[in-house]
């Protein structure tokens, strides 16, 4: 099963609806759910990523099932595949007709004075050259900042301007025009390009290829368009070209440099055909106080081919090549993308683990719990249960002195029932980096899965707490996420917080800012 | 040198809340989320041109644990130890809070340490309490209560002795004005070098603070002597309908009283550096009910004879009368008329009353005319409103932005300031409201002034609760 971009964008989607559920009645039937999904398809998938395919694919049949009843029609996925056809189509357009109408009025000839050879090639063909210069080192630069890991690539001001005109102002010109055509989808189009918009960085390596491609579009376009609209004037009118130059420059100069040019395709076509031969330069040398009427009618006309292969092999051919590259470079990237990320393997746990039922009123049990988590969760039957889950060990990092062991069971066993690891060991941490480094250093990372650090809610992430979560992550195993769970004052009867607390949302923009995405917030929630 | 106090603390714990109430600048920026402040900003509190204190609102500390360690590893002269920290790390991105924080202190301002109560002391706020005791500067700490849910001052105050001069509990969402001037009296205390000259800022305060007060009497006087004299008339012919002119004549008359109000409403607003928020200062307060509604009047607590008079306002009727263009000076007899028809309405819960009694009379060449009010009630009332709504602004903290779980006053049943008037207040009223509305062309001055003097003192009463 191959995932496509438009796949990674609904299975974003989905993950993202997911984790905005905030009743324990919701995130039970979504528990349930989940498993049932993966007992379904348990016996026909083989790795996690097929696993992951076709949990997608169920979630998109159950909501075109309740399409009705949702606020979009459309996944942001299909919008998005959808939009990008059109804007390769509007690029499509707006090259060729660009490129056309430039070469037609360009090349208009009255009779009383040859084109000019030297402006049309600088146009359409050295201009070319220069920008295809200018994408290949862009695309240097990129692969050099992505292995070196640096991404200057991505703060720079193209990147902003570029991202910026594909996801804010076209959008916004679709938005002004087809907002009837659009109709229902429109909500869709809208959280497509949210979702870009604010993963853009997230999703770089993804997102690219396709404005990479988009512009190479218009570029091709605008080329052959070009080509096409100069071919159609020397078919249809009577053209003549010359050259002039105040430098006296000699036509034996203007020969080496044309012959220079032709290199590409000399070897193909016949000389006469491939470039103007030294004698039909000469002849077609503009002397302006001499007047056209000496020249002969054979050489003004013998640039055309010269013209017509310029811009063939300078404008199409490279890009038509760099389209190629574009689309074989998009599809390695999404064969690559990592499934295997946090957010991936949280689901894969959630499918993987057995549903815990306590068989209950439901609605009792989660208020009793909420009531009083710090007493009531070592009594309530819910806790007392152990269901192993996949076998996923974490290391939990507490800070010292600030929450009491009694409350650090009731996070252990909440994390063990709810979140379906098992708790491996307990580190008490200072937040001083040299003091705790040593010690987490000697534990044995080998085995674990994922670490946990435990931190209260409403203590800003200032800037050394930051450092201190950047610095911890660097010595853990790239692949080793570590999760920042947040709760509620420690001296707290209730830790739960919820998802529309204010210092909730600080902590996500904060560590979202960390660009790492094996650093990840999420609250202590009530389950 | 004017006295200079930068106001430091972790992020969110309500420094430029501080900020803003003590120098009761209510455009400072507050923000429930953290890190909005970057960079440090001067208050200065000037008086008849004159600077005479500083507050510096500074960011909060970012990275006190790696700031600490320095500190402590410092070998050097120690009274210069915020200078060199910044001439070390001015160019460190890592550093620049830090370094923009403690920029005042280098330059030798005083500390004010402000810290949430409702939250628990942790280790970050050790190091800063650490690193700020090792700046050898005069310190002060405040615990600012941002939410009442929970209170952890206790344990603030017993880490707060070990490292500050003097420690203060000061709610700049409830602070007001005698709030503020104990708390510079605190500062006093922290550096006998500032004690001569934040003596005379606080001499300077409460000069102010007066001057303020004698404005605000004047203005109330000023518009009570507009509204009570204030009258409308209009022509009317034979052909006219009446109701139609009275109910307009009506209207425009409530129209311009309220206009008066809320001129003198926000030239106190004004007075009292209030900017912004005026939506939720009258929320909770019998302002927000119309000058003209029952409602307000009963909230000041008239009796229900009082109220039967009053409706002579209420009712919508407050006495349009019949002029005769030729005899204005006749106007009085029918004032007296309209009273008593609009009383009657406001007892008998009907306009019939009214309406029938209009029908009856002739109007040939005659003048509408509405006001000025004969009803000794309207004056009480006209007073009271003005010194609720002095109470409200100056109960006012700057700083103070409603937060979620602070809906602010719920005092809705707030009777109102006249009715605890002396026996020898009330003369001085009535006295004042005859020398207003009364037919004598010279007023008494002496009346005036007795009830301008009557009104600064409620007003100092007012500002001492």
């Amino acid at each position: 099963m191959h995932i496509r971009l438009k796949d990674i964008i609904d299975l974003d989607y989905f993950i993202n609806m997911d984790e905005a559920v905030d009743s324990s009645e919701e995130i039970h039937s979504q528990t349930v759910r989940d498993r049932k999904i993966y007992n379904q398809i348990k016996d026909t998938s083989q790795t996690e990523s097929t696993l992951l395919l076709k949990w997608l694919a169920f979630r998109k049949e159950q909501f075109v099932k309740g399409r009705d009843k949702k606020k979009i029609s459309q996944l942001p996925g299909t919008v998005f595949s959808t939009l990008f056809s059109w804007m390769v189509y509007a690029m499509v357009l707006s090259g060729s007709i660009t490129g056309i109408s430039l070469a037609y009025s360009f090349l208009a000839y009255h009779g009383n004075r040859p084109i000019n050879v030297t402006i049309f090639l600088f146009l359409f063909v050295l201009l070319q050259v220069l920008l295809l210069l200018f994408t290949l080192t862009l695309l240097m630069l990129r692969h050099v900042g992505t292995k070196n890991r640096k991404n200057f690539f991505n703060t720079s001001i193209l990147h902003t301007l570029i991202f910026s005109l594909f996801f804010n102002v076209v959008p916004k010109m679709i938005k002004k025009t087809g907002q009837q055509v659009l109709n229902k989808n429109f909500d869709a189009m809208e959280y497509a390009l949210s979702i870009m918009r604010m993963k853009g960085r997230e999703y770089d390596a993804l997102l690219f290829w396709p404005v990479f491609l988009m512009t190479s579009v218009f570029a091709f376009a605008f080329s052959t368009g070009a080509l096409g609209g100069t071919f159609f004037r020397v078919v249809v009118s009577d053209m003549a070209f010359g050259w002039q130059s105040t430098l006296m420059a000699s036509s034996e100069a203007v020969y080496d440099l044309v012959s220079f040019i032709a290199i590409p395709w000399s070897w193909l076509l016949p000389e006469s055909f491939a470039h103007p031969t030294l004698e039909q330069i000469e002849g077609s040398r503009i002397i302006l106080k001499d007047g056209i009427s000496t020249l002969a009618t054979p050489d003004l006309v013998s640039w055309w081919p010269f013209i017509c292969m310029g811009i063939l092999i300078y404008g199409v051919i490279p890009r038509a090549l760099l389209i190629i590259t574009g689309i074989l470079a998009q599809k390695r990237v999404i064969r690559h993308f990592n499934l295997k990320g946090p957010r991936y393997r949280q689901l894969m746990a959630r499918m993987q683990s057995p549903v815990m039922d306590i068989g209950s009123d439901r609605t009792k049990q989660s208020k009793s719990v909420e009531k009083n988590v710090n007493t009531d969760m070592e009594k309530s039957p819910c806790f007392n249960n152990n269901p192993k889950g996949p076998d996923q060990n974490v290391l939990l990092l507490i800070p010292q002195n600030v929450y009491p062991d009694d409350i650090i069971k009731s996070i252990t066993r909440k994390i063990e029932n709810h979140m379906f690891f098992s708790v491996k060991e307990i580190q008490k941490i200072s937040f001083d980096f040299d003091r705790d480094a040593d010690t987490i250093r000697q534990m044995d990372q080998g085995d674990i899965y994922q670490v946990i650090l435990v931190h209260e809610v409403w203590q800003p992430p200032i800037r050394g707490i930051l450092h201190y979560i950047d610095q911890l992550k660097a010595i853990m195993p790239e692949e080793t996420a570590l999760c920042i769970l947040l709760t509620q004052d420690a001296g707290q009867v209730d830790l739960f917080v919820e998802s529309t607390n204010i210092n909730y949302k600080v902590w996500k923009k904060a560590v979202f800012k960390l660009e790492n995405p094996y650093i990840i917030v999420k609250r202590f929630a009530e389950q | 040198m004017i006295p200079e106090f930068a106001v430091l603390g972790h992020p969110n714990e309500g420094k430029s809340s501080v900020v803003s109430t003590l120098t009761e600048n209510d455009q400072i920026k507050v923000s429930p989320v953290p890190g909005e402040t970057t960079i440090s900003k001067k208050y200065t509190i000037i008086i008849d041109g004159r600077d005479i204190i500083r507050f510096v609102d500074t960011p909060g500390f970012q990275v006190p644990k790696q700031t600490l360690e320095w500190f402590k590893a410092f070998e050097g002269d120690q009274d210069k130890i915020a200078g060199r920290f910044i001439d070390t790390f001015k160019n460190d991105p890592f550093y620049a809070d830090e370094c923009e924080l403690l920029d005042p202190v280098a330059r030798g301002a005083g500390i004010i340490y402000v810290v949430d109560g409702s939250r628990p002391v942790r280790d970050d706020d050790l190091a800063e309490m650490e690193i700020l005791r090792l700046t050898g500067r005069p310190r002060m700490a405040i615990i600012n209560s941002k939410t009442s849910e929970k209170d952890y001052t206790q344990d603030w105050k017993f880490e707060f002795r070990k490292h500050f001069n003097s420690i203060r509990v000061f709610n700049s969402n409830k602070a007001n004005f005698s709030e503020r001037i104990k708390m510079l009296e605190s500062l006093k205390s922290i550096d006998q070098e500032w004690e001569i000259l934040l003596s005379r800022v606080i001499q300077a305060f409460k000069q102010d603070w007066q001057k303020r007060n004698a404005q605000v009497s004047a203005l109330i006087l000023k518009t009570i002597e507009k509204s009570l004299s204030f009258s409308i008339s209009e022509s009317i012919k034979e052909s006219s309908d009446q109701e139609k002119i009275k109910e307009k004549l009506n209207e425009k008359y409530q129209a311009n009283i309220k206009a008066l109000e809320n001129k003198m409403f926000k030239q106190i607003r004004a007075l009292f550096k209030h900017h912004l928020f005026e939506v939720h200062l009258v929320e909770y307060s019998i302002l927000k009910h119309d000058l003209f509604s029952k409602q307000t009047w009963e909230l000041l607590g008239l009796t229900k004879e009082q109220l039967a008079a009053a409706g002579a306002i209420i009712g919508g009727t407050m006495g349009a009368v019949i002029d005769t263009a030729a005899a204005g000076v006749t106007f009085g007899v029918f004032t007296a008329l309209g009273g008593v028809l609009g009383a009657g309405s406001a007892l008998l819960g009907g306009k019939k009353i009214t309406k029938k009694k209009w029908s009856g009379i002739r109007f040939g060449g005659d003048k509408l005319k509405l006001g000025p009010n004969k009803n000794l009630q309207f004056l009480y009332i006209l007073i009271d409103r003005a010194l609720i709504y002095y109470s409200h602004i100056i109960n006012r903290p700057h700083g103070k932005r409603d937060l979620p779980g602070h809906p602010g006053n719920s005092d809705s049943k707030k009777k109102g300031f006249s009715t605890r008037f002396t026996s020898s207040q009330r003369n001085i009223c009535a006295k004042f409201f005859k020398a207003i509305t009364g037919n004598s062309f010279i007023k008494d001055k002496k009346v005036i002034v007795r009830f301008e003097e009557l009104i600064e003192n409620v007003l100092n009463e007012i500002s001492k609760e």
